[in-house]
């Protein structure tokens, strides 16, 4: 082989060898993002919260987000059937009717407990601090609700 | 080793010792070799020739096979990925169950 062509190899391993370290470095710190310590981190500055009040309203947190995933994790059992629909066969009206008044029935249990963590949340806030967090994330909460549901019911339509 | 085997070394010895070659060169020999280089006009390589010539040493490649690796690692580290969300979508995330974000690969 010709001093070129191995000069060639070596620059093209070289390349790979960046390209893979740069790509690894950045799975590795995209892993480690976590939205709720982003969130939280984010609510503390845009909120203005002291250490006590921080300290209040991560307790809080800690405690709902376990209730969250679990809500979370209902929905998308109760998704999976219009969403994710088995691949031989098909799923019936009935199904798909009892599937949509679950999700419902869920969704509506589900919004009140949120809106009031957020209440919760807001009550440790000063007036006009509290007044902006309920009016941005009650609103975006209903929003993402009716979303969902017109989405599944959009789906079942399918 | 027997007697013959060492009397047969010994005279190889003897005319090994005894043994001279006499070369006769001409007398413009010397003057005849520098003629022929100076024909065959300089010796040229490319750019790449002579960068090959001078990286391709076992230490070399790996000294800078380290220095790629190091300086991608430095620069991944200071370049973190852009967030998926923005910090404000990050908590909306973290606390509504309807986020699409968790319905993502059901819907796929």
């Amino acid at each position: 082989m010709s001093s070129v062509k191995k000069l060639f190899g070596y620059v093209i391993l070289l390349c790979l060898a960046a390209f893979i370290t740069h790509w690894a470095v950045q799975n590795h710190l995209r892993s480690k993002q976590d939205p709720q310590e982003t969130g939280l981190e984010w609510m503390r500055a845009e909120y203005d919260l002291d250490d006590g009040t921080f300290a209040r309203v991560k307790l809080l947190h800690q405690i709902y987000f376990a209730e969250c995933e679990a809500m979370t994790s209902k929905i998308g059992k109760v998704d999976r059937i219009l969403l994710s629909p088995p691949r031989r066969g098909k799923v019936s009206e009935e199904t798909k009717r009892s599937a949509i008044q679950l999700d419902e029935a869920l969704c509506a249990d589900y919004e009140a407990v949120t809106l009031r963590h957020l209440q919760e949340v807001a009550a440790l806030m000063s007036p006009e601090h509290a007044e902006r967090f309920l009016n941005d994330f009650t609103t975006n909460v209903q929003r993402q609700r009716m979303e969902h549901q017109r989405a599944l019911s959009e789906k079942a339509k399918q | 080793m027997n007697q013959t085997d060492k009397e047969m070394d010994e005279k190889i010895d003897a005319l090994l010792a005894d043994w001279q070659e006499s070369i006769e060169v001409p007398q413009d020999f010397r003057r005849e070799v520098w003629r022929r280089v100076e024909l065959s006009g300089p010796c040229r390589h490319g750019i790449l020739e002579r960068l090959a010539w001078w990286l391709l040493r076992p230490m070399r490649e790996v000294v800078l096979l380290a220095l790629v690796v190091l300086v991608a690692l430095i620069w991944g580290l200071t370049h973190p990925p852009e967030p998926e969300y923005s910090a404000h979508d990050a908590y909306l995330l973290s606390i509504s169950p309807f986020d699409p974000h968790h319905y993502e690969e059901l819907s796929r």
